[in-house]
Parts: structure tokens; C-alpha cells; sequence
């Protein structure tokens, strides 16, 4: 009885949005539809990542952010959470993707001029069969619509992704 | 108990033809090569007796060709039970015996059919005494047949000694061997308590079967009543229903009268403006009826979307879960021995952290998931999903309910309205139209009321019946099970005793047989033998232990004329086993001095026959003092326990 509470306890305390894997996966799915790999273009600035995985996951999300009409008041309320949520696991972000480098499916590299790290997947390291999963098609449909609001995604800065998604559509943003 | 005796076994067919010599009492041996028949003469009694023989069976592939493939073939044998002589044949290819008592012919089936028919086994254990219990394992019901019991009566030459009981029939999908039904055997064989401990689970089990049919009854009875309007039919009682109707009849009556008064003179219209004031009040309370079933309905379809919004949230974690189980799965980034600063596996001390410190693993929340913890999670996110289903289904129906109700509110509403218009014509027309129209409606909705209520008590009454005939199984149970707990309590006792002598007699009759066994009893569990505490292994001694065991079940029986074992055994052959020769003459030996232990221990004579043992043995494969018991001819190569048949000439 006490292991089996044990394990209810586990389960009931597990969170999607922070679990290492669910991460993991989305941010792989990021950099290989905007095909930032080794020897063809880079991601500037991992932090990025965090703040557009919302709305590659959860497609209720995602219409919020490419909505052309202003946002509802409840709607702003959804966007500032994600953004402090996204906020908050930037550190988690920097260890999942230290991971994912030291099993070699991904480089980081420091950015001099940009003063960030940058990121490319290495060509081949992550099976076809997983990347082509049927699974995923919903992400990739998502990060293609994303794109085309939210254009040079792996090229503009934070700052000014974080503006466009977050600012301008009226959340309050902590500058540091 | 009853005591089964064989006086003579026949078998005539077109080709062949045999007829045994008559038994007595007490030994009757029968002695033959390998290879002349004896077996086949075991397996006529046996089939005579109701029983499957493989040998007998055309489509298996090791056959007993001369009858196999003899025609209008049969076995006649008259046989003894206590003192009654009956004769049986059993034609092959025919699945009934034909029985005859006192003249009479009766025919029985042998293979029992669906329904409850009284079989050939049934008639013979009713005659041996022994009850015809039934049994459930799992959902199987079964009864107990004559060949179950025969398993300990007849001691074959294929069954491994090892086993002890005769192989059961196993022919393709038949199988009905199970330790359950070995002990039942022994139980049924050595003790009559049981035999009526198992008549009551039968008895409780079918009581079962009875409650969990009205269960199912009471439950499509309840469905249906529901889906007619009938609700919460456990709770109303039917003298309320009465009380309601009557009370409805009485108002009825009202009604009526007072329509009658208002139709027969129009002396003087009632007041219209009280009329008037009345139907408005009436107006106002279906109004707000109706706004506060509206609300409800707004407030349900609300509830309805929020909910649907959590399942479709639910079913989206849903699917990102098994996308994270496949990441873990092709990639496997993460586990809980992975250091946070260098992220290299460390390898953990069980019951420490990384750090090193104690802890209690359990307790270690790393908050990393394994395959199947991930798996347990994904169960329970789609079990949430099947009772979001459910709740939306259970607003549906409320708001079904209540969109009726709506409907029905609209129409009083719209009613009332009508008769108000109704009063101010009756006002210019001095008229009293309104106020009978009213009285119509209201006779109209009161009729509908007491037809229903009607109904309702009727379904009601039927469903009391159901209860009731529920509560007297339930009671009835209830009584079984107090019984059943007694009588377990008895039948255990008694087959403790029972094994206690078994053990007394078991013991004498093994020792002797070799120096080296000084101890053999039964299992009290499963009653299979324990020889030297279980140590003893010799396998040339197998066939002794099993001989010896029968004889003891035999020699109980003689011993107390209330066991049910029936007093008979058929043994054949043991001596081809590779046992050696002084094992098997010792052993047979036992069965003579067995006897004479009954004659000395109560000089009385009678003792002595009061059992049957029919042998098959080698030629000269048994000791010499028993060379009296020998019944009939040596049976050889050119001497055939089947003797065929001279073709009959043609008459001339």
C-alpha cells in the first residue's frame, strides 16, 4: 500500500511543462523544422527556445499568439503567464540542452559579436524514423504556421521575439 | 455404503467373441502372456461400465483392431450391487447402456447431455450410495461422474505408478483432471460427510447462479423502468403510490362535480375579475418557472463546455505524454543517476543521493519517470478521460430532462395566457367559457397524473416481486453458508480420521514390502503418498506404493461398511513395469494376507469375501499360494483372450 502511494504521489506531481523529455522533444522538433543544422544555419540564441515551445505545443495557444485582431483581457492573462512560466525554465533549458549536446545530437556555440550561445543539430545523430514520427506532425504543422507570423525565428534576437510575442500584445515584461 | 461386484463379462461381436469364467468373492486372477488380452479384458469392464477406453475409440490412432473394426458388437456384464444382480450391455458405437433389473430394460445415456438428464454413471452411483455432486471450478460446472471415482477402483497399466490415479480422459480438448478433482476422488470415496459437504456447494452455487439472474433481472427492470419515467423505484413505497392516487381520484371527483355544477346552470358567471387575478398569479409563477429552468439550461451548457474544454486539454497531454515516452525510448537523455552539473551518469549508492548523503529511495523524488511510470501516467490521464465522458454524458441527460420540462412550462404558460383572453370574452358575452375550459385542463393533467401513478404502482408491484424473490436467495445463501460452514468443520474431522487410518494401514502394508521403507502416510493436503518423509526415491518400488494405496482404500472399505468406496478393485497386470519380480509377488502377495488379517482379527468368515479384487497377471507371476484363485484358461499367443468366430457355413 505505501509503494503503491508512493508511486500516486509521483505520478499526481508530475508536470508536463516541466518534464525533462517533453522539453527535450520540442526543442528538437524547433531546430530540425527550422532546419538549423550543422554546416547550413544556425539558432541564435538558445533562450529563444523556451518562449516559442508554448505555442508549438498546444495549438489553443498558438491561435492566441497569431491572432490579428487585439487580444482579449484573458487572453493577455494566458500570454504574461506564459511568459514567466518560460522565464522560469530557462535554467531547466540550459540543462536539458547541455544533455542533448554531451549525447551528441546538437552543438552550442558561443556567439562573440551576439554575446549568446548559439545552437545547430548535428546532421544524422537523431534517427529518421523518430523525427519523421507521425507522432509529430501536429508540432510541425505548428511551428510552420508560427513561422510564418513570426518570421527569422532562429536569427532575430530575444529581445525583439519576446517584443513581438509578448510586449506589443500588452503583457508586462520584467527588463533586466 | 454400496459394494459393487462383477460375476461375468461378455463381448460378442460378427468376428469374435468372449466369455469370462464367473468371479467369486475375494481374489479372482486371470493369467495370460504379454500381448493376449489381459488388458483388453480389463478394458471390457471398464467400458461395460460406462467408461471411455481409448483402445475402443476409432479416432484414436493406437486402436484395438479386432473390435475396433468387429460390427453389432457389444459387452454383457451382471454384476452385484449390494445384493441386487443387474445385467448391463453397451453396444459399441452407441452411447447409451442398456440396463436390466428383475426383467426390466431401462436405457441410460452415457455421455451426459446439456440438459439434466439421469445418466447411466448417475443411476450407478445412486445405486453404490454416493450422491451426484456438482462442482464449479471457475465458471465450468461439472458433475460428478462414476468415471471420476473409478480412478481409484481400477488400477491400469498406461497411468505412470508415480500418479496414483488412473489417467483421466484426455482425448484432444477433453481434459478433466485437475488436483481440485483428485481430491475431490478421494474425498468422495473415503468419507460420506463429503459427499453431502459438496451436495451443498452444489446446492449454494446454484442458489448463486439464481441471485446473480435476478440481479440482472432487477437491473434491466430498473433500466427499463427508467427509460419509461420510472425513477428511484427502491425508495417509493407502493402504500404512497396508493395514497397519491387516491388523493388525485378525490380531486378528480372535485373536478368533475364542480364542471357538472358550472355546465348545468348559468345562473351567475363567476367573478371575472377574481378570475382574471387568479389566472395571472398562475401566469406569473409558470414565468418564473420557466426563467429558473432557463437558467439552469444556460448554467448546464457552461458546465458542459468547461468540461469539454478539460477533456480536450486532457487529450492533448494525452498524446504529448506518448510523444514523451518515444523520446525516452529512441533517445534516453535522462535518468535519475544523472549528475546536475556535469551531466554524466554517477553511479548511486542504492539508498544515497548523488551527493552522497542517505536517503530513502522511495522518497528520492527526482522527478525523472521511468517507461513505466510515464505508461502509468498516460493510463490514468485516459481514465480521466472516460469519467470527463461520463460527466458530460450525465449534463446531456439533465439537460434533456430540463429542455422536456422547458417545453411542458412554455406550454402552461401559453395556456394560461389563453384563458385569460377566454375571461375578458366571457366578460363581454357574460359567458363562463374560460372557467370550463380551465376546469378541462386541469381534469386533462389530473387524468394524465393518475394513469401514470397508475402504471408507476404496477411496475412497482413487479419490481417487488424481483426484490423479493432476490431478498429469499440472498436468505437462502445465508442459510448454505452457516450449513456449509458446519458441515466443512464435520467433513474435515472426518477425513482427518479417515487419513489418520489410512496412514495405520498404509504403513503396515508398505514397510514389509522392502526393508528400506520405515515410514509411509499421505499427504493431508493433496492425499498423494510420503514415503520415508518424503525421501525415498526408488522408482522400482513406484508401482507398490500405488498397488499398496488402492489395497489400503479397499481394505478401509471392508473394514467400515459407511465408507463409500465400493469394495472392488480391478487391477491389471502390474509386472511388465519393470518391478522385479519379488516387489510384485510380495505386493500381491498382501492383497491374500490381507484377507486373512480381516479372518484373524474376527474369525468370521464372512469378512472375507466381502470385497471383490479382479487381477491380471503374467503367467506364474504371482505367488503360489494363490494359484487356488485362478479363474479360467491361460491366455497366450495362440490362445486370445477374443476368440473368433467359425464363419457359418451355408446350409445346405
Amino acid at each position: 500500500m505505501e509503494i503503491y502511494n508512493k508511486s500516486i504521489k509521483k505520478s499526481i506531481m508530475f508536470n508536463k511543462d516541466s518534464d525533462y523529455y517533453f522539453i527535450a522533444y520540442n526543442i528538437i522538433l524547433i531546430l530540425d523544422n527550422l532546419k538549423c543544422y550543422e554546416g547550413k544555419s544556425k539558432f541564435y540564441d538558445y533562450r529563444k527556445l523556451i518562449y516559442i515551445l508554448p505555442f508549438i505545443s498546444n495549438e489553443y495557444l498558438l491561435n492566441i499568439a497569431i491572432k490579428n485582431r487585439k487580444n482579449r483581457e484573458n487572453e493577455i492573462k494566458i500570454l504574461e503567464d506564459i511568459y514567466i512560466n518560460a522565464r522560469l525554465r530557462e535554467p531547466i533549458l540550459k540543462s536539458i540542452l547541455f544533455t542533448l549536446e554531451k549525447k551528441g545530437y546538437l552543438t552550442l556555440e558561443k556567439n562573440a559579436t551576439r554575446k549568446c550561445i548559439d545552437i545547430q543539430l548535428k546532421t544524422d545523430a537523431l534517427p529518421d524514423r523518430y523525427l519523421n514520427s507521425d507522432l509529430f506532425k501536429i508540432e510541425s504543422e505548428n511551428i510552420a504556421y508560427f513561422k510564418k507570423y513570426y518570421q527569422r525565428l532562429s536569427f532575430i534576437t530575444l529581445e525583439s521575439l519576446i517584443d513581438k510575442l509578448f510586449k506589443e500584445k500588452g503583457v508586462i515584461i520584467w527588463d533586466v | 455404503m454400496g459394494r459393487l461386484k462383477i460375476e461375468k463379462i461378455m463381448y460378442e461381436g460378427d468376428n469374435y467373441y468372449f466369455e469370462s469364467p464367473k468371479f467369486e468373492e475375494g481374489i479372482n486372477i486371470i493369467e495370460g502372456e504379454n500381448g493376449s488380452g489381459k488388458s483388453t479384458f480389463s478394458n471390457l469392464i471398464n467400458f461395460s461400465l460406462g467408461n471411455y477406453v481409448k483402445e475402443f475409440d476409432k479416432k484414436e490412432s493406437k486402436v484395438h483392431k479386432e473390435i475396433v473394426n468387429d460390427t453389432n458388437n457389444y459387452v454383457v456384464s451382471i454384476i452385484y450391487i449390494d445384493e441386487n444382480r443387474y445385467k448391463l450391455k453397451r453396444f459399441f458405437n452407441d452411447n447409451r447402456i442398456f440396463v436390466e433389473e428383475n426383467g426390466e430394460i431401462q436405457d441410460y445415456l452415457i455421455h451426459r447431455p446439456q440438459n439434466d438428464v439421469k445418466i447411466f454413471s448417475d443411476w450407478l452411483l445412486d445405486k453404490l450410495g454416493i450422491s451426484v455432486v456438482e462442482f464449479y471450478q471457475g465458471t465450468a460446472k461439472s458433475k460428478l461422474n462414476f468415471a471420476d471415482l473409478f480412478r481409484l477402483i481400477y488400477y491400469d497399466q498406461k497411468t505412470v505408478p508415480e500418479k496414483i490415479y488412473k489417467d483421466s480422459r484426455n482425448d484432444r480438448n477433453f481434459i478433466s483432471d485437475s488436483e481440485f478433482m483428485r481430491k475431490v476422488i478421494f474425498q468422495m470415496l473415503m468419507g460420506h460427510e463429503f459427499s453431502e459437504y459438496y451436495k451443498l456447494v452444489g446446492e449454494l452455487n446454484k442458489k448463486k447462479k439464481e441471485k446473480n439472474d435476478y440481479k440482472i433481472k432487477e437491473e434491466g427492470f430498473l433500466k427499463i423502468a427508467s427509460e419509461f419515467g420510472f425513477e428511484d423505484l427502491h425508495n417509493i413505497g407502493l402504500e404512497d403510490l396508493e395514497a397519491k392516487v387516491k388523493q388525485k381520484r378525490l380531486q378528480l371527483q372535485r373536478l368533475e362535480k364542480y364542471e357538472a355544477e358550472l355546465l348545468s346552470v348559468n345562473e351567475k358567471p363567476t367573478d371575472s375579475t377574481e378570475k382574471v387575478r387568479q389566472l395571472k398569479k398562475r401566469l406569473i409563477d409558470v414565468e418564473l418557472l420557466f426563467e429558473s429552468t432557463l437558467n439552469k439550461i444556460n448554467r448546464l451548457y457552461k458546465e458542459i463546455k468547461s468540461i469539454e474544454n478539460i477533456k480536450e486539454n486532457t487529450i492533448l497531454e494525452v498524446t504529448q505524454i506518448k510523444k514523451i515516452i518515444l523520446t525516452h525510448e529512441e533517445l534516453n537523455l535522462f535518468s535519475p543517476n544523472t549528475c546536475p552539473y556535469c551531466l554524466n551518469n554517477v553511479e548511486r549508492i542504492e539508498g544515497h543521493c548523488i551527493c552522497g548523503k542517505e536517503i530513502e529511495e522511495s522518497e528520492y523524488e527526482k522527478f525523472f519517470y521511468s517507461s513505466d511510470e510515464y505508461l502509468a501516467i498516460l493510463k490514468s490521464k485516459q481514465k480521466s478521460i472516460d469519467t470527463l465522458n461520463l460527466a458530460i454524458e450525465s449534463c446531456n441527460d439533465e439537460l434533456n430532462y430540463l429542455e422536456t420540462e422547458l417545453k411542458k412550462l412554455a406550454e402552461q404558460k401559453n395556456n394560461v395566457q389563453k384563458l385569460i383572453e377566454e375571461v375578458k370574452e366571457d366578460v363581454q358575452r357574460n359567458t363562463n367559457v374560460a372557467e370550463i375550459k380551465d376546469i378541462e385542463q386541469q381534469r386533462y393533467a389530473l387524468k394524465g397524473e393518475i394513469s401514470s401513478l397508475d402504471q408507476n404502482y404496477k411496475v412497482k408491484q413487479n419490481f417487488n416481486e424481483i426484490e423479493k424473490g432476490l431478498t429469499s436467495t440472498e436468505n437462502k445463501i445465508k442459510k448454505i453458508n452457516a450449513a456449509l460452514k458446519t458441515k466443512n468443520k464435520e467433513a474435515k474431522e472426518e477425513i482427518e480420521t479417515k487419513i489418520t487410518a489410512f496412514n495405520e494401514i498404509y504403513n503396515n502394508l508398505l514397510v514389509d514390502i522392502k526393508e528400506d521403507i520405515n515410514q509411509a502416510r499421505i499427504n493431508e493436503e493433496n492425499y498423494m503418498p510420503i514415503i520415508n518423509g518424503g525421501e525415498y526415491k526408488e522408482a522400482s518400488v513406484d508401482v507398490p506404493i500405488r498397488l499398496m494405496y488402492f489395497l489400503t482404500l479397499l481394505k478401509m472399505s471392508v473394514l467400515d461398511s459407511k465408507i463409500p468406496f465400493p469394495r472392488f478393485l480391478l487391477i491389471d497386470t502390474p509386472e511388465s513395469l519393470g518391478i522385479d519380480k519379488d516387489n510384485l509377488e510380495k505386493s500381491i502377495s498382501k492383497l491374500l494376507n490381507d484377507s486373512d488379517i480381516d479372518n484373524d482379527s474376527d474369525g468370521d468368515k464372512a469378512e472375507r469375501s466381502d470385497f471383490q479384487i479382479i487381477l491380471t497377471t503374467g503367467i506364474k507371476k504371482y505367488p503360489e499360494e494363490f494359484s487356488s484363485y485362478k479363474k479360467g484358461r491361460s491366455l497366450n499367443k495362440n490362445n486370445k483372450l477374443l476368440i473368433k468366430k467359425e464363419k457359418k457355413k451355408q446350409p445346405n
